[in-house]
């Protein structure tokens, strides 16, 4: 038999297409669908930008103080004025952490991580200008030029301790202790907007404006607002 | 003129020659020169019982009192603090323990009370002073004060007294009952117009009691404290920067013992009096008459700064060590420093004396450093070289090459057992000065109180001071006051950073 052996084909001429009857309403079907799941999609997009949910984070400002008190620490030393200019920002301030919950409950505590980092590092200055200072003086007083570990060495003889021990227990207090830190901003309960508002524990209302990457909360009666930055993903 | 005139011509002269001579050896009456008129019949309680009165001299000053010592002395007997004295040729001597004979006119008051003076007329003041008579004041004259000599239980002290006579003529002698009482040990108070004694207590010195009351008022800063520990046990506008004077003399030997001590210079060494040396000398500030070329040995010329506090002898030494007093003064400066002591602390020269700013509206400019940088500049010396001791503690020095006697002017180093020094200093602007140390032996080893006071108004207040400060400084090492080194100053290292680096700093020296 001949491979090519034809089917019995349509009469020549044009055969006209018949529909399904289901076709239209299957496929008006489907487009709902997709608009609706686009329109789910478009919702919960659009949900996310409304509302301040999420970890938010600020610094609290206190290196310039804690330098400031180091400066004035060693001032009271003759030839301080060598060391001290060598004090720079090379470290962050403390994080503050703001998280909104889509529960309706706000939660707001300082970071213990980045409070003893800067604490290591603001200290970890003072030493070295401390230890600096007392080899410049030890010079000044023609006792010789000793290195940095020989200073430590001469520290610890004379006062049994070395000198970040010495900074810890006697020195000038930079920074308030993280408990300190704690009670004065440690927080949480409810919030909500209203009328554009955040209301915390139903208190009085704050200016609030975000976006993806920013929240600012202006508190009543204050000239100048908080400026967060998201810290992580949303919190489910 | 005939052989037998000239030969009674001679007779005469001779025979007159001989009756001046025989007079002039008869001790004649003593100068009385110091006219008082502020007298007072100070009644006394001995043991809670009336015990007379005793002549009082208030001396230029109400209440700067001087006692007779034989009123006290005849007040005294029969008590555990009796004594006897006597009081000849201008010397006084006490011997305590021993019982009092009376020589006569003892407790005679300036004011018999047959001779009150009457109602409406020069009443008496009520503390028992001298009435104002409305026309003859009542006047009592003795010779000047002065640092007359006085033995006590054969020892001789230095104390500033005035030489008289009592009603009955016979010689006494008024002393400040401060220094009675130190050299009774014995407790002296007065109030309320009486001085009061118990005849059995010894002598308790508090002196912040003391203080309440005035003790520091009339001089600049004072400190007292031990040396081996640093513990201080009184202080007085410690930190204040104050003219030094010639205690300037012990930063001035410390350089010098750097010196001797390197191997730059030696105590045999002679050193050459320069020009510049010879003129300070020639000058009222001048100690020791020098030459220039005169030749010394170092060793000579550190008693005659220290002893007699000759300002050649150490402009002398300074010259022969760093070339120049200039340059030795940038020595004393770096010192100061290397050893802790304050920016209160400035020497402008070697030894102590006034001088004029180099400037158009000139002035006179003193070295100049606080109580407590000369405390620490003593401990310093004296745990550094101890030997300053071997001339601080003499009393008199014959050094042949300055052909005279050099004699100690500290007065504290007759009065107080133990005493080792260590220098006066006196300028005007300085007042009457003095560092004063002496040891004290204990179980655990010996320990020396440094007494330094500044400002003194006269020589009579700078060595009652100074005596109280050490005495006082005796009771607190007696009582174990004393900051025990080894533990307590490891342990609490200063949280002021200049004391920290400062005590570093002296340490390592």
């Amino acid at each position: 038999m001949n491979s090519y052996a034809k089917r019995p084909g349509p009469p020549s001429g044009k055969r006209k297409k018949k529909i399904s009857p289901v076709v239209i309403p299957v496929t008006l079907l489907l487009l709902l669908a997709a608009v609706s799941v686009f329109f789910v999609i478009l919702h919960v997009m659009g949900k996310a930008a409304k509302t301040p949910a999420g970890i938010w984070e600020r610094r609290i400002p206190l290196s310039a103080s804690a330098e400031e008190k180091a400066s004035a620490w060693l001032s009271g030393a003759k030839m301080s004025e060598k060391v001290t200019g060598a004090f720079s920002v090379e470290y962050e301030d403390p994080a503050l952490i703001l998280c909104f919950r889509e529960d309706g409950t706000f939660e707001q505590y300082p970071d213990r991580d980045s409070y003893e980092k800067m604490r290591k590092a603001l200290y970890g200055q003072l030493e070295d200008a401390l230890r600096n200072l007392i080899i410049l003086r030890i010079g000044a007083a023609d006792l010789g030029t000793f290195s940095k570990e020989e200073a430590d060495r001469a520290f610890e003889e004379e006062f049994g301790m070395g000198i970040p021990e010495y900074l810890s227990e006697y020195g000038p207090g930079l920074l308030p202790s993280f408990e300190e830190l704690s009670a004065e901003y440690e927080a949480e309960g409810t919030w909500r907007i209203e009328d554009g508002l955040l209301i915390r524990n139903e208190g009085k209302g704050e200016e609030l404006l975000y976006d993806e990457n920013m929240l600012a909360i202006r508190e009543a009666g204050k000239k100048e607002a908080a400026v967060y930055v998201r810290r992580f993903e949303k919190e489910n | 003129m005939s052989d037998a005139l000239k030969k009674r011509i001679k007779k005469i002269a001779a025979m007159l020659l001989s009756i001046l001579l025989v007079f002039g050896m008869i001790p004649g009456e003593r100068a009385f020169s110091a006219t008082h008129t502020i007298l007072e019949d100070l009644p006394v309680r001995i043991a809670g019982k009336d015990a007379g009165t005793v002549r009082t001299i208030h001396y230029e000053y109400r209440n700067n009192r001087f006692v007779s010592v034989r009123d006290m002395a005849a007040a005294l007997s029969g008590t555990e603090k009796q004594f006897e004295v006597s009081v000849s040729n201008g010397k006084i001597d006490i011997l305590t323990g021993k019982d009092y004979r009376a020589s006569g006119g003892e407790g005679t008051p300036f004011f018999p009370k047959e001779e009150a003076p009457e109602d409406g007329e020069g009443e008496p003041a009520e503390d028992g002073t001298a009435p104002v008579p409305s026309e003859e004041p009542l006047t009592y004259s003795t010779e000047k004060l002065t640092v007359n000599p006085v033995t006590v239980n054969g020892n001789e002290r230095r104390y500033y007294t005035f030489l008289g006579r009592n009603a009955e003529n016979i010689p006494d002698a008024f002393i400040s009952p401060t220094d009675l009482a130190m050299i009774l040990d014995t407790d002296l108070s007065i109030r309320d117009g009486v001085l009061f004694c118990s005849g059995t207590e010894d002598l308790h010195i508090d002196l912040d009691e003391l203080r309440r009351e005035g003790l520091y008022n009339e001089i600049s800063s004072a400190i007292v404290g031990e040396a081996e520990s640093g513990t201080v046990f009184s202080a007085y506008h410690e930190n204040v920067s104050v003219p030094c004077a010639s205690t300037t003399k012990l930063m001035t030997f410390l350089c010098v013992m750097d010196a001797v001590s390197s191997g730059e210079i030696g105590l045999n060494d002679t050193v050459t009096f320069s020009d510049r040396a010879e003129a300070l000398s020639n000058t009222q500030d001048g100690v020791i008459r020098v030459k220039a070329g005169q030749t010394v040995s170092v060793n000579d010329l550190i008693y005659g700064m220290l002893l007699p506090s000759s300002n050649e002898c150490a402009l002398a030494l300074a010259e022969y060590i760093a070339g120049s007093e200039e340059e030795f003064v940038v020595r004393m400066n770096r010192r100061a420093s290397s050893i802790g002591m304050s920016e209160a602390t400035v020497f402008l020269n070697c030894h102590g004396l006034p001088m004029y700013s180099d400037n158009m509206a000139t002035s006179k400019i003193q070295n100049h450093l606080s109580a407590k940088d000369m405390f620490l500049l003593s401990s310093y010396l004296l745990k550094t070289y101890p030997q300053v001791k071997e001339y601080t503690a003499t009393k008199e020095y014959r050094s042949e090459a300055l052909q005279t006697t050099l004699t100690n002017v500290n007065p504290v180093l007759y009065n107080v057992e133990g005493a080792v020094g260590l220098k006066t200093g006196t300028t005007k602007a300085s007042g009457a000065s003095l560092v004063s140390a002496c040891e004290v032996e204990k179980e655990d080893g010996v320990h020396t109180i440094i007494a330094v006071e500044y400002g003194a108004e006269d020589g009579s207040v700078r060595v009652t001071l100074s005596e109280l400060l050490l005495r006082y400084g005796i009771r607190c090492v007696k009582e174990g006051k004393v900051r025990d080194n080894e533990s307590t100053a490891k342990k609490e290292p200063p949280s002021d950073p200049e004391e920290l680096i400062r005590r570093l700093i002296r340490n390592l020296s």
